[in-house]
């Protein structure tokens, strides 16, 4: 791997938990699992909770469909994690489901009950299997219980099913 | 706004009580289960046989009563079985029988509390299902809506003439209850 491919990638971003279908090929990716073999890209690989950049290593971190895979008394102390390595004025992006949008989506026949229950609970898979749910009201209370982050907006995507969060990195107090 | 703290009435809004008294209260879809004993029981199903009380039987979207009949009106756990697009037009429904300064108790389930339930291990999967779907185990007796602590003040707040004044958790965290006054 050479040195300037990796520093051209920190520029750019941090991709977590991108899994076979990252967002950004551009980005430098992490994840759980080593996901080269479908996608050609190297991942560095670890845990999620304790990211192995140093504070403040990029610009722009970005995580789709991932803290909801783990427990709700962690999402601050993870969302805190990953502000970390922001750079301070650099930006976290989270993508979430939306429970209530969900639930919505099939309450108006949008979906069936199996489809809303696999996006709420996540798929039967014990890796992929969700521990958390949020909704798109609630959502910015969770990011203001993060002392380095300041909120920048908080909407719906993916056709209401989803929860899109973009937060500012402060410094810490 | 007639007094009705339940804290001083009864001990919390899902507790059967009396309900108030010396007031016209009415309780819309209270089933078997019905809460408020003293009040006039509407519902889309006779109850009389399990309860021992009488039922205007009809339905909910469209109140056999005058308006400005009842000072009180408690509805619990019927809200979230009219679909989004009929929510607005059955609280005013229900708004219409209340008096000016008469008071509607609300009670829906949380479905994001319900979620959380589950997630904490606390609740299987097929009981929260039974939650946000409703039981299903009579015609009727399915939900076609969902709620959430968070967002249920900004759904009464497009309801004309009613005014939020609580909006708190109730039924070990898992029920929205909302008091409201018809203005």
């Amino acid at each position: 791997m050479n040195t300037s491919a990796v520093e051209q990638r920190i520029a750019a971003g941090l991709e977590i938990g991108g899994g076979n279908r990252p967002w950004r090929r551009d980005f430098e990716q992490f994840d759980a699992v080593d996901h080269n073999a479908e996608t050609g890209l190297h991942y560095t690989l670890g845990n999620a909770r304790q990211l192995p950049y140093s504070d403040e290593t990029f610009p722009y971190v970005y995580s789709s469909n991932l803290l909801e895979h783990f427990r709700i008394g962690e999402t601050v102390r993870i969302l805190t994690e990953w502000a970390r390595v922001v750079r301070v004025g650099g930006t976290l992006e989270i993508i979430v489901p939306d429970a209530l949008g969900i639930l919505h989506s099939y309450f108006c026949g949008e979906i069936s009950w199996d489809e809303c229950t696999s996006r709420i609970r996540g798929t039967e898979d014990v890796l992929n299997q969700h521990h958390a749910a949020f909704t798109l009201v609630e959502f910015p209370a969770i990011i203001a219980c993060v002392p380095t982050l300041r909120l920048a907006y908080c909407r719906a995507c993916a056709e209401g099913c989803g929860i899109n969060a973009r937060a500012v990195r402060v410094a810490g107090s | 706004m007639i007094e009705l703290y339940w804290g001083i009435d009864w001990p919390s809004p899902e507790a059967p009580s009396i309900g108030p008294i010396g007031v016209r209260g009415l309780e819309i879809g209270g089933g078997p289960y019905a809460r408020r004993l003293n009040c006039r029981q509407f519902d889309a199903i006779d109850w009389s046989k399990e309860t021992g009380l009488s039922y205007d039987i009809g339905d909910a979207r469209e109140l056999p009563y005058e308006d400005e009949s009842f000072e009180y009106v408690f509805v619990s756990n019927l809200l979230e079985h009219f679909s989004q697009d009929e929510t607005i037009l059955v609280l005013a429904e229900w708004t219409r029988v209340l008096v000016h300064g008469g008071v509607l108790e609300l009670v829906v389930p949380d479905a994001l509390e319900i979620l959380r339930t589950h997630f904490r291990g606390v609740d299987s999967w097929p009981h929260c299902e039974e939650r946000l779907r409703g039981t299903r185990d009579y015609p009727g007796n399915e939900h076609h809506n969902a709620f959430t602590l968070a967002e249920f003040p900004a759904v009464v707040a497009s309801v004309p003439d009613l005014l939020l004044h609580r909006c708190e958790s109730c039924h070990a965290g898992c029920g929205v209850y909302a008091l409201l006054e018809r203005r």
